[in-house]
């Protein structure tokens, strides 16, 4: 799997915080783009193939609400974000309107997060399964991580779009029309031994799992599917930034320990 | 003596009564046991010593101060336990609290790599250095020990009592060495709704300073935030958000390297470490949701005040003077 960079636009008045944010995105993997104001972000955005754009709010020149406006007719695809120390919810709402998404810079944590998820690389997932709306519905959030999947109905397309199409992730339903999901696995795997494989099943059982395992495939009940993770992730989460606060107060700074706990516990209510 | 007050035959216990025979510190630790206390059976003790780091633990928080700052007068002074146990497993909680705070410090560019890892470089050498003289003083008499840890207890409870730490210090000009390792950087203030830029300043006396702060924190098994913050903030110029979470970061690299002697001479005991570690994150963890609704000032005085008690008593422990008992 060959992993491709992307090319990300940072825009800020602040020379320091820019650099710092420059350099952080580089160790994230970005190549990165630097405009310490609106003119210039817009003259890079048409010199070079930008994929996503962070602009501040507040710049000298032109607002970041504008800058992002001028980037989106530029290049329709581009992802952007309006990072700013001075927002509020009408900002958030205007910035949104734009389909654009919003970060305040007291929260750097969730933005790093957002940047970590973006996708870094030219991924071929095929999605099997021969319930459309489960499909669909998988389909649409895959798209929503970047990746454009190939889907098919059954256990024969798939197998077709294996031979034309390099995939490198193949998520089957195990109950196919045409043919179990685990034969699919075994055709697919046949194609091409370096497939990733998932199989995702409504009935499955221990014997079940232990067969897809034996096909070097992982095993996957739709029942438990994102309920267990999303308990996991937030609970994690919680955790950490309790203990980021448990840090700053054991050191003396319990200003800032309440700071970052109560943001949390608001955070969590909302 | 330790081993002998042992009554159940589970193979727990046989494994913890072999692993104390083994220890270099089982003779010195017969003598500190109180007689009354000693007639416990072993199993008294894990559950009273996860009670007391849960309070602890609730109480380190509200005061603003160091779990190992605490653990270590208090524990070595309340319970039967030998010095060295003590002063190990008071590192491996002051390492705990680290290693769960760092991650969300460094996501939040709290703390700062650049600034942590030449002070880390340096403290750490001489944590390690500091366990090893430790323990060597500590196997030449405890008392030794116990009367240092006693002084440095009650110049703790003064430091806190006495230090103004500065939010952001005006440092007007970065020297060499600072320009050099590039100690600088710029941080969001969430309350100001600002970016603040910072560079250090008076650079190499700070860095001199935590050859100090490492041998102290590898010798005591105190942590050593309570010095950490302070050199980092009022000596070298970086804010306090910073030094407080660059101080965490730092921790967990010193107490690691100064740990790792503790564990290597068998001073680690996990009857004594599991319940106080979970007792203290457990208690800090509620400490820091206590603290979000309230923020009760008396406790920050009374919390100095027992440890200038536990400083006094650790003194006269040491020293033989029998006037606290």
């Amino acid at each position: 799997m060959t992993k491709k960079k992307i090319n990300i636009l940072l825009v800020d008045d602040n020379a320091k915080f820019l650099k710092s944010l420059a350099e952080r995105a580089r160790i994230k993997g970005f190549t990165v783009f630097e405009a310490l104001n609106g003119e210039s972000a817009l003259k890079i955005a048409g010199e070079q193939q930008i994929q996503v754009a962070v602009v501040d709010h507040k710049m000298a020149d032109i607002n970041g609400l504008v800058v992002i406006t001028k980037l989106k007719a530029m290049i329709p695809d581009i992802k952007t974000v309006l990072l700013t120390g001075h927002g509020g919810e009408k900002l958030k709402e205007a910035t949104e309107a734009l389909n654009s998404t919003y970060f305040d810079k007291g929260d750097m944590g969730k933005f790093w997060t957002f940047l970590s998820d973006l996708p870094l690389g030219n991924v071929n997932i095929l999605l099997v399964d021969d319930n459309q709306k489960f499909l669909d519905t998988l389909t649409e959030r895959i798209k929503l991580k970047g990746y454009e999947p190939y889907t098919a109905f059954n256990g024969r397309e798939a197998v077709e779009i294996a031979i034309s199409t390099k995939i490198h992730l193949a998520v089957v339903d195990h109950r196919l029309p045409d043919m179990e999901g685990l034969v699919v696995i075994t055709k697919l795997k046949e194609i091409d031994a370096e497939i990733q494989t998932l199989l995702l099943t409504g009935h499955g059982d221990e014997k079940l799992k232990e067969v897809t395992e034996a096909l070097n495939s992982v095993y996957f009940d739709k029942a438990e599917m994102g309920k267990f993770w999303r308990f996991l992730r937030k609970a994690l989460n919680s955790l950490e930034t309790s203990m980021a606060a448990v840090g700053m107060a054991t050191g003396g700074d319990l200003e800032d320990a309440v700071d970052i706990e109560s943001h949390h516990s608001r955070g969590k209510k909302k | 003596m330790l081993n002998s007050r042992v009554r159940s035959p589970g193979l727990l216990v046989v494994s913890v009564v072999v692993f104390i025979l083994n220890s270099p510190a089982l003779a010195s630790a017969t003598e500190l046991m109180a007689t009354g206390i000693a007639d416990k059976p072993w199993w008294f003790w894990p559950p009273v010593l996860f009670l007391f780091c849960l309070i602890l633990g609730v109480l380190a928080v509200m005061a603003g101060v160091g779990g190992g700052v605490l653990y270590v007068p208090l524990v070595s002074g309340f319970f039967p336990f030998h010095i060295d146990f003590v002063r190990g497993v008071g590192l491996m909680v002051a390492l705990a609290g680290a290693l769960a705070a760092g991650p969300g410090l460094l996501r939040r560019n709290l703390a700062n790599l650049r600034l942590a890892l030449p002070v880390a470089l340096i403290a750490s050498t001489f944590s390690i250095i500091g366990a090893m003289l430790g323990l060597y003083l500590s196997k030449l008499n405890p008392d030794i020990i116990q009367a240092c840890l006693g002084g440095t207890i009650v110049g703790i409870a003064l430091l806190l009592t006495f230090s103004k730490n500065t939010e952001k210090p005006i440092v007007t000009k970065q020297d060499a060495i600072g320009m050099a390792l590039g100690l600088g950087g710029v941080y969001w203030d969430d309350g100001a709704r600002e970016s603040v830029e910072w560079k250090t300043h008076r650079t190499l006396p700070g860095l001199l300073m935590f050859i100090i702060i490492g041998l102290m924190a590898g010798m005591f098994g105190l942590g050593a935030g309570w010095a950490n913050v302070p050199v980092l903030n009022l000596v070298m110029g970086v804010p306090l958000k910073v030094s407080v979470a660059t101080s965490k970061f730092l921790l967990s690299i010193t107490d690691t390297s100064a740990a790792w002697i503790y564990m290597n001479r068998g001073c680690v005991i996990p009857l004594i470490g599991v319940p106080s570690i979970v007792g203290l994150m457990l208690g800090s963890l509620l400490g820091v949701k206590i603290l979000a609704v309230a923020k009760p000032k008396m406790i920050r005085y009374v919390v100095i005040f027992v440890l200038f008690f536990a400083g006094l008593k650790a003194m006269d422990k040491g020293l033989g003077l029998g006037f606290l008992g």
